[in-house]
């Protein structure tokens, strides 16, 4: 209602005024009414017997003029109320035009508003296009339905006005019937609040059917222009997607085989060269094999010599004490420094006399520093020996 | 040299070989090799044979009064005796330290000598103060040294007792150099016969009379103690044995039975002495109870059983049979057991005696026609020669069981000679103008 009063103000002051200035009217009939009914009343109750006679006839004549006169000015009011109530009538049924048009201009913005929602949606995703464009015409086949229901509420209440005009008027004619002079000015109210009904009538069928038409045509160009663009966006899409995929396609084939080719050459560098280092290897392994063996034997050789030389020094050196039974024997381990120094010598096992053992000890230590080995390599700080006196 | 390198060697080729396939055989092989070298086993050297001879011992002249007895040869003399050491020359020593302070230990290592022995005497008083040092020349190391007081008249127990220190820290055996011997001299002419019984010290020295006699003296033998003496007199022209104080010089008889009264031997605990008797028929041993003077007899057959001696174990006895015709060893544990034959494979063996150890037997065996001394195992029989003579007798052990005392023809005379049992020279203790005999070592003194 504040809705339409913001958006009608004129006509909703006209209609304030109008009905203003019908209370007003009736105001005053009721005021008037009382006044010339009463004086008649005491002047009917109080007989004038001195006075001329007044004919019954006159009287009634006099009353009957007076109740036409009446009846007239009750039927003027209501005719006045009735062509209220028809301006009345026709002017709800342009608010409910008004607001028909307001709803669809609404249904329109959401549709439009949808719409642009969808085309973004459309722009996002390809695989919706399909199921939005459905959408878009459910919206506007829901418009148009909603139109239909407009125009047809617009057509019930009209009816049902009409309805209630001619009930109205039908009753009125009854009694009309009974009063011929009234007639014409009911007949002739009627008219022009027929007329003026059929008019706004019609002009708010037409202005809503013309709406109606004109949103559903809206709608539809809209939704056609949009699945139509959305088709064509789609199916530009489905291109470009189809031809950037083939693109892709053949750039990746032939990055693959330039990536196998790579590799396969790689694979063949490597185990070339692989091959080549185990070539490398085996022969330096059998030089070194052939060395090692030399070295060994070279070694074994020069072990056998220090020995010797070794094992000729301390037995000089052992001046072994008489006594000694067969079957003694003493084990020393020795440990010298490179120079031969004898640093430590421990027995480990001796069977044999304190004095045998110590000769034992006293050879290793005479014979201090033992001769050096030919050869470094062979070198061992920790030497043993066993000593036996036969 | 022992095939371990070369198991070691083979190893690591095989390895190599099954490497070779292998790019890493390179480094692989680079890294056994660097760690096979020192990993060698340990080079092992067999010494044998050597040179057996006396361990060269330097004792250098000590530093002491010129009036006393010169304790360094002294030693250097119970050293040799003993067949163990041999004591290098003073002459070829390169000094005369008497302290390791003044010792240059290096001039010593480029000699013969193995073992050096120094030390100095003072006379405080009537007393000698003696220190002496026992040094490895070989390691340089100081073995042993100590410290050793005496009456000045006592010197040469001084010089024993260094002997024997430095015996048993060499080789690990008690020295018994600081005991004594008892032998029986005979000189004179026919008619003055003159026999004593004498001890001395073990080297000889200090010879004391404890009997004189014109009656034959013989088989002297030594109370465990070390305080008696028993033997056989020949006093009024019939053997008796006699026990002899040797401090007091007191004596008994303690055997007078007819006939022979010979061959005493006192018993290791000394509460028993084995002799040969005869009681007018043939000998036969008998043991007499010290205290109770009881006699039993252990031997009954018709031959001659004589020169009864002790095992260590106090109770079974040895002794010389002719039941077999020639002398040969016996042994019984009871007089009733049946004699045990010792000795085999000798013509004639005689004179027994039991080493301390109880595992050796000395004796006098027959040998291409001369008499020796000789050691006999009793474990296995094995007999060796201890004398050379081939005129040898009466052998006894030292309470260390280390060497043999007998007595020995020597020309017109006879002498004391000592051999090690381990062999190799005998010393000649003493030559005297008439005979000696019969000699016996005593025991430790303790």
């Amino acid at each position: 209602m504040w809705r339409m009063l913001t958006r009608m103000p004129g006509a909703v002051i006209v209609a304030v005024l109008l009905h203003l200035l019908l209370a007003l009217a009736i105001v005053f009939n009721q005021l008037w009414k009382p006044e010339r009914i009463e004086p008649s009343g005491q002047q009917a109750d109080q007989p004038t017997i001195e006075a001329e006679s007044v004919s019954s006839a006159a009287i009634e004549k006099q009353a009957e003029r007076m109740r036409q006169q009446r009846e007239a000015r009750e039927q003027e009011v209501k005719q006045q109320t009735q062509a209220a109530e028809e301006a009345a009538a026709a002017r709800r049924a342009e608010q409910a035009r008004a607001e028909q048009l307001a709803e669809l201009r609404k249904q329109r913005e959401q549709a439009a508003k949808a719409e642009a929602e969808r085309l973004a949606r459309l722009k996002e995703q390809q695989a919706q296009l399909e199921a939005e464009r459905q959408e878009a015409m459910e919206d506007a086949k829901a418009a148009r339905e909603a139109a239909e229901a407009a125009r047809e509420k617009a057509e019930a209440e009209r009816r049902e006005a009409e309805q209630a005009a001619q009930r109205r008027a039908a009753e009125e004619k009854a009694r009309q019937k009974a009063e011929a002079a009234k007639k014409a000015a009911e007949e002739k109210a009627r008219k022009e609040a027929e007329a003026a009904r059929k008019a706004a009538e019609e002009k708010a069928r037409k202005e809503a059917e013309a709406a109606r038409k004109a949103a559903e045509e809206k709608a539809r160009k809209e939704a056609e222009a949009a699945q139509k663009a959305a088709e064509e966006k789609a199916r530009k899409e489905a291109e470009e997607k189809a031809r950037k995929a083939a693109e892709e396609k053949a750039r990746k084939a032939a990055e693959e085989k330039a990536r196998k080719e790579a590799e396969e050459k790689a694979r063949r560098e490597a185990e070339a060269a692989r091959k080549q280092a185990e070539r490398e290897a085996r022969e330096r392994a059998l030089q070194e094999q052939l060395a090692a063996e030399q070295q060994a034997r070279a070694e074994q050789d020069a072990l056998s010599r220090w020995g010797a030389a070794i094992k000729a020094k301390v037995r000089r050196n052992w001046q072994r004490p008489p006594g000694a039974q067969p079957g003694w024997t003493c084990t020393v381990t020795v440990r010298q420094d490179r120079d031969g120094r004898v640093r430590n010598v421990s027995v480990e096992r001796c069977d044999g006399d304190r004095l045998f053992e110590r000769s034992v000890v006293q050879a290793i230590e005479a014979s201090s520093p033992l001769p050096k080995p030919e050869l470094e390599s062979i070198f061992q700080e920790e030497l043993r020996f066993n000593f036996k006196p036969e | 040299m022992t095939g371990q390198p070369g198991v070691t060697h083979m190893t690591v080729l095989a390895l190599l070989h099954r490497s070779l396939h292998r790019s890493l055989a390179a480094t692989f092989l680079v890294g056994t090799l660097a760690f096979v070298v020192p990993a060698h086993a340990a080079l092992e050297i067999d010494i044998s044979g050597g040179t057996e001879t006396g361990v060269p011992i330097a004792v250098v002249p000590f530093d002491q009064p010129a009036s006393v007895d010169d304790l360094g040869q002294i030693v250097a003399d119970d050293l040799a005796r003993s067949g163990l050491f041999a004591p290098i020359d003073r002459q070829a020593m390169p000094g005369r330290p008497a302290s390791p302070d003044d010792l240059r230990i290096d001039d010593w290592r480029a000699g013969k000598a193995r073992y050096l022995v120094m030390g100095q005497t003072e006379s405080t008083g009537d007393r000698l103060q003696a220190r002496f040092f026992l040094v490895d020349v070989s390691s340089g190391e100081r073995i042993t040294g100590s410290q050793i007081s005496a009456p000045a008249s006592a010197a040469r127990t001084i010089a024993h007792r260094i002997s024997d220190l430095i015996y048993e820290e060499l080789t690990g055996d008690r020295g018994a150099f600081s005991t004594r011997l008892a032998y029986v001299t005979e000189r004179g002419g026919v008619d003055d016969k003159v026999f004593t019984l004498q001890i001395a010290d073990a080297d000889g020295a200090n010879p004391r009379t404890v009997l004189e006699s014109p009656y034959p003296i013989m088989s002297p033998s030594w109370s465990p103690d070390g305080g008696k003496l028993a033997y056989v007199s020949f006093e009024g022209n019939r053997s008796a044995i006699w026990v002899q104080d040797l401090s007091t010089g007191d004596r008994y008889q303690l055997t007078d039975f007819p006939g022979i009264n010979g061959a005493p031997d006192w018993s290791p605990r000394g509460d028993k002495i084995a002799v040969t008797l005869s009681k007018g028929s043939n000998p036969d041993i008998y043991v007499i109870d010290v205290d109770t003077r009881r006699t039993t007899r252990w031997t009954r057959s018709g031959a001659i059983e004589t020169e009864p001696t002790w095992y260590p174990d106090n109770r079974t006895l040895a002794f010389t049979s002719d039941r077999f015709g020639q002398p040969q060893v016996f042994r019984k544990t009871r007089p009733d057991d049946r004699a045990r034959r010792l000795t085999f494979e000798a013509p004639y063996a005689a004179g027994p005696r039991i080493s301390p150890d109880g595992e050796q037997l000395a004796l006098v065996v027959r040998e291409d026609g001369g008499f020796f001394v000789a050691e006999q195992s009793l474990a296995d029989g094995d007999r060796k020669l201890l004398s050379q003579g081939g005129s040898e007798e009466r052998p006894s052990y030292a309470p260390n069981g280390a060497m043999v005392v007998y007595a020995a023809q020597s020309g017109n005379g006879s002498v004391l000679k000592i051999s090690p049992v381990i062999g190799g020279e005998p010393q000649t203790l003493r030559y005297d103008r008439g005979k000696v005999r019969d000699p016996v070592w005593g025991p430790f003194n303790d």
